[in-house]
């Protein structure tokens, strides 16, 4: 077992330093969707690897792997030839929270389409951040800070709150959440085991 | 969509477990393969409780040796 000592390399609520670390995403293919442990959307882009959980047990990874948590997540569709879709301006354009039965039984992303943009917004008022993905397919998806009642009480349960979006990339871990937060953590290159 | 007190469950028995980052989010792959493939915890909808998330965390741990 290691233990690492992961020290964040930068923190900070500064949006503009945020955009750059998203900015890694722009142009990566979307490889596929697949549900973690406690129904977390996770979506995988850019270059696909066999990762070993076990001596057992396989899974392919993207090494780009964006983490939903426990937040909402929604989707759009828009004119690709505009490329200009923005959930702070349009929210009505966007479903209602997804299900896991509507992930399951409609495809997230179509095949064949990369990232446009990847961009943070400021939930209002001041709840976090939010999370936008454009895709050269046309779709869309945000990912919105758990905002309902119950998340106040579920932060009571003594055990420490989680991100409202994580993103795993080459070298490093970005995280974003609970709040008006962020950090980005260094992580070693390699497979560790 | 997620079950918030399942992945904070995760995070705190990965914590306790001294897992880093990467081997926790594999932590989460390993037990959604669990319950795929039958593999199910005693809670009404398969999930696992705390006692049994630290039993699966030192059967990941242990599998990777």
């Amino acid at each position: 077992m290691t233990n690492l000592v992961e020290e964040p390399i930068s923190s900070s609520s500064d949006l503009l330093e945020l955009a750059q670390y998203l900015d890694r995403l722009t142009g990566k293919p979307f490889q596929f969707a697949r549900f973690s442990y406690g129904d977390e959307l996770t979506l995988h882009f850019g270059d696909v690897r066999i990762e070993k959980l076990t001596k057992l047990v396989s899974l392919p990874y993207g090494e780009f792997m964006l983490g939903a948590r426990a937040s909402e997540v929604r989707r759009a569709k828009f004119d690709p030839a505009v490329r200009r879709l923005h959930f702070a301006e349009m929210p009505t354009a966007w479903s209602p929270p997804l299900t896991r039965a509507d992930v399951e039984s409609s495809p997230i992303f179509s095949s064949d389409c990369f990232v446009i943009s990847a961009l943070a917004f400021r939930v209002e008022p001041d709840v976090g951040f939010g999370f936008q993905l454009v895709m050269s397919s046309g779709e869309a998806v945000a990912i919105l800070p758990d905002t309902s009642p119950d998340a106040e009480d579920e932060a009571d349960d003594g055990l420490p709150d989680i991100a409202d979006w994580e993103i795993f990339m080459p070298g490093g871990y970005l995280s974003a959440g609970p709040g008006l937060r962020w950090s980005f953590e260094k992580l070693p290159t390699s497979d560790d085991n | 969509m997620s079950q918030k007190p399942d992945i904070k469950q995760v995070n705190d028995v990965a914590r306790e477990f001294r897992m880093d980052r990467m081997r926790r989010k594999r932590f989460g792959g390993y037990l959604e393969e669990c319950k795929v493939h039958g593999e199910h915890g005693s809670q009404p909808n398969g999930d696992f409780t705390y006692r049994e998330l630290r039993a699966k965390a030192r059967e990941f741990l242990e599998g990777q040796s």
